[in-house]
């Protein structure tokens, strides 16, 4: 088998950051009850969500690539919760990203950074990590929880668009997410 | 506005596959490394790993934590263990997805290295989830990365260079 090399010198100083800004969505008073962000840009080769996410009634936030509501997303994971417990979880779903039992606040903010590897690339299904925290500190300790996910959405189709769904209510004001580009 | 974040090179494995990808002549201009990798083993091994300036274990320790299967395992030894790359027979274009952070490479210092990585085969087995905290002890800097695993093809990685200023 042939290794593949690379002389990295040959390379640097490219005179552009690779790790650029795509779109920001916010909400408003009113809230939001789903954030989209459509036709994303050709011209990356990863993506990268950071979400700070508040919800009055505490519950999850799904992410689907494309339209795709369909069980057409895998995923697993580990947590730790309350007081210190863990857990480990897996199985097929409608969403690629924050499993089940999220909880939100209008006080404490569930943050959330998802990585979408090689986004364009229609060779390979899409495979996202993910890790997501909230701490409600005293006011509701058991309810404090991290996650470390994986996610496979079983399409090879290129991701075009990305809708982050709130299951309950709205996304309260003050809730953010953010799209990134890498460039490769 | 600073370039903090800067693509270095990136290796992308053709039709036969490759038994190793491998950056050499970093260059020594930035803070910190970042790896990333999108992978997937043409034999019947997950096992994949990296050498640092051709070092694979003298040098080199790690503390780990796998989640296999829904099992959790941790442990430590004198490697660094990336990810569990979907090996052959496991579900098609199914790829494993790794980041590595190297601190302060161009030190003289003790080099902290961390990993996270995951694969999932969209079943209830076969499935990896990683993190690895790792260090790299020797005073030299960090010239060259290799990682191994008998890639294949539509496998890649990306070096970048994160500068502080």
């Amino acid at each position: 088998m042939p290794i593949l090399g690379t002389v990295a010198s040959q390379f640097s100083g490219k005179p552009f950051g690779s790790f650029e800004s795509i779109a920001t969505s916010t909400a408003g008073p009113s809230g939001l009850s789903d954030i989209n962000f459509n036709t994303i840009p050709t011209t990356y080769t990863h993506l990268q969500l950071r979400m700070n996410l508040f919800n009055s009634s505490g519950t999850n936030a799904f992410v689907t690539f494309n339209g795709d509501t369909a069980t057409n997303y895998w995923q697993h994971g580990i947590e730790s919760y309350g007081g210190g417990s863990t857990s480990v979880y897996g199985g097929g779903n409608q969403y690629a990203g924050f499993v089940g039992n999220i909880v939100l606040s209008d006080t404490y903010p569930g943050v959330s950074v998802l990585d979408i590897f090689d986004y364009q690339n229609t060779s390979i299904r899409k495979v996202i990590r993910g890790s997501y925290g909230t701490n409600m500190n005293l006011s509701a300790p058991g309810y404090s929880r991290n996650f470390y996910s994986d996610a496979t959405w079983g399409n090879t189709s290129a991701i075009t668009s990305i809708n982050i769904q709130c299951q309950t209510g709205v996304f309260a004001q003050h809730s953010t997410v953010s799209l990134y580009g890498i460039k490769g | 506005m600073a370039k903090t974040y800067t693509l270095i090179t990136s290796a992308t494995v053709g039709s036969g596959g490759a038994a190793f990808m491998q950056f050499t002549s970093i260059p020594q201009l930035y803070t910190d490394l970042v790896v990333l990798m999108s992978a997937r083993s043409t034999t019947g091994s997950p096992d994949s790993g990296m050498e640092i300036n051709g070092e694979g274990s003298s040098n080199i320790s790690s503390r780990y934590m796998f989640s296999v299967d829904g099992s959790t395992i941790t442990g430590s030894g004198g490697f660094i263990a990336l990810v569990g790359l979907p090996k052959s027979g496991t579900t098609s274009n199914t790829f494993g997805n790794v980041t590595i952070y190297i601190t302060n490479y161009t030190s003289s210092q003790q080099k902290a290295i961390s990993v996270e990585s995951i694969t999932e085969n969209m079943s209830s087995s076969e499935t990896f989830l990683t993190l690895t905290s790792g260090v790299y002890s020797s005073s030299n800097t960090v010239s060259s990365l290799k990682l191994t695993g008998d890639f294949a093809q539509y496998s890649k990685t990306y070096l970048y260079g994160i500068k502080n200023s």
